[in-house]
C-alpha cells in the first residue's frame, strides 16, 4: 500500500486516484466520461473553470491535467504594456472591450513599495517586475539604486521580493538585464526566474543566476 | 436496407430497444461517425446505434433533420428564397426551443452527440448545461450534475484557498 501510494505521485491518470480516495463512488462518478466533462468544461470562462476545481476531486485533476489545457479555455482578455515618461506607466489594452481583470498600475507595489518597477516576462499568470528603490538624493546615479525583482500574482494581489542577486549585475545591465519566469501551476505551485549575467566587454553571456520558489 | 425514395438515398438507423428510423442519407450524415461508416461502406444495412434509445435518437434526428444543409444537388434550396442571417436566426429560434427539455433528456442529448460526433448538437446541450450551471454555487452544481463532494475537509479547504480569487 506503502508503495502504491508512493507511485500516485507519478501517475498522471487520475483514475488511480479518484479509486484510492475514500469518498469517491462508482455510481456518481461514471455518469459522464471524463471526455464529455471536459466538453462541457470547455466552454466556460476561465473564472468559473477555477472555481469548478472545488467541486470534486475528480474535476480538479482533470481540469489541472497539462494533458486536457489545450481543451480549456484560455481566453485572451487583453494585453499589458508599459509607457516610458520619466518612469514605467502600466497599462491594459482590452481585447474584448471588457474591464481589466486587475489594476494594471499594481497598487499595492507602486509607488508606495518601489520607485520604478519594469516588467520583464510573464508567465501562466505570474507577473516579473524588475523593480527599483532610488537613491533619492542623487536620482541619477543608477549605480546607487537598489534592483530587485519582484514576481506578483495580478488576480490574488501576492507578490514576492526576491533576495538580492549573488553577484550584482554590472551597471550598463541593471535596466536592460535579461531575465525570465518560468511557472505551470499543473506542474508546481513553485516558480523560477533566470537572470542572465552578461559581461561588459562583449556581449556574451557568463553566466545565469536561478531563483526557485 | 439502404432504399431510394424520391430520388434521396435513404439510411436506416437502429435503436437498441429496436426502434428503426429511416432518414435521408444527408441527414444521418450530419454524424460524423455515420458518416465514416457510409464512407467506409460500412453501411449497406441497417445501423445499430448503441447506448442511444429510441427516444433519445428521435431528438437527434430531429435536430439533423432541422440541421442539414439545405442546399444539395438535389431539392429546392431554402436559402435562395430566405436570407441567410434570418435562416439562422430562425434556427437558433427553433435550437432554444428544442433544447428546453429535463435534465436527464439533456444529459442523454450530449452523451448521444457525443458518441455520434455531431457537433452543433454538442455544443448547443453543453452550453446550454453551462449557461445553467456556471453562476451557480459548487453544492448547486454538484447536485445538478449528480458528482458527490469527495474531498476531506482540510482539502477541500486548501483548494478554496488557492483559488478564492475565481469566487469573488
Amino acid at each position: 500500500m506503502e508503495e502504491a501510494d508512493k507511485g500516485e505521485v507519478f501517475e498522471r491518470n487520475n483514475k488511480s486516484r479518484l479509486d484510492s480516495h475514500p469518498g469517491a463512488t462508482a455510481g456518481t462518478a461514471c455518469r459522464f466520461t471524463d471526455d464529455l466533462i471536459l466538453e462541457i468544461l470547455s466552454r466556460i470562462p476561465a473564472r468559473s473553470l477555477h472555481r469548478f476545481k472545488c467541486v470534486s476531486v475528480r474535476w480538479r485533476d482533470l481540469i489541472a491535467d497539462p494533458a486536457n489545457r489545450k481543451k480549456l479555455p484560455q481566453t485572451l482578455a487583453g494585453f499589458l504594456y508599459t509607457t516610458t515618461v520619466g518612469c514605467n506607466r502600466h497599462h491594459f489594452a482590452s481585447v474584448s472591450c471588457g474591464a481589466a481583470p486587475f489594476d494594471p498600475s499594481l497598487p499595492y507595489l507602486q509607488p508606495g513599495k518601489y520607485k520604478d518597477m519594469a516588467q520583464v516576462d510573464a508567465c501562466n499568470g505570474l507577473l516579473l517586475y524588475l523593480s527599483s528603490s532610488k537613491n533619492m538624493v542623487n536620482p541619477w546615479a543608477w549605480a546607487e539604486d537598489d534592483f530587485r525583482f519582484v514576481v506578483c500574482n495580478p488576480a490574488t494581489g501576492r507578490w514576492v521580493e526576491l533576495p538580492p542577486q549573488p553577484q550584482a549585475p554590472a551597471d550598463r545591465f541593471r535596466y536592460n538585464c535579461m531575465a525570465g519566469l518560468a511557472f505551470d501551476p499543473a506542474v508546481s505551485s513553485h516558480f523560477h526566474v533566470f537572470c542572465f549575467e552578461e559581461t561588459t566587454v562583449e556581449t556574451y553571456m557568463t553566466g545565469v543566476n536561478i531563483y526557485s520558489s | 436496407m439502404a432504399t431510394r425514395e424520391a430520388g434521396k438515398k435513404m439510411i436506416m438507423l437502429k435503436s437498441p430497444d429496436g426502434m428503426e428510423f429511416e432518414v435521408e442519407e444527408a441527414v444521418a450524415m450530419e454524424s460524423q461517425t455515420i458518416r465514416k461508416m457510409i464512407e467506409d461502406d460500412c453501411a449497406d444495412t441497417a445501423i445499430l446505434i448503441p447506448n442511444i434509445n429510441s427516444k433519445i435518437l428521435s431528438r437527434v434526428i430531429e435536430y439533423c433533420n432541422k440541421h442539414v444543409p439545405t442546399t444539395g444537388a438535389t431539392g429546392a434550396a431554402a436559402s435562395d428564397t430566405v436570407a441567410p442571417a434570418a435562416l439562422a436566426e430562425d434556427l437558433k429560434i427553433w435550437d432554444a426551443e428544442f433544447i428546453k427539455v429535463n435534465r436527464a433528456t439533456r444529459f442523454n442529448l450530449i452523451q448521444a452527440a457525443s458518441y455520434l460526433n455531431i457537433k452543433g448538437l454538442l455544443d448547443l446541450t453543453s452550453q446550454t448545461t453551462i449557461d445553467t450551471i456556471s453562476d451557480n454555487s459548487l453544492e448547486e452544481i454538484r447536485s445538478f450534475l449528480s458528482t458527490k463532494n469527495d474531498y476531506l475537509p482540510e482539502e477541500e479547504q486548501t483548494i478554496r484557498r488557492e483559488n478564492q480569487w475565481a469566487f469573488q
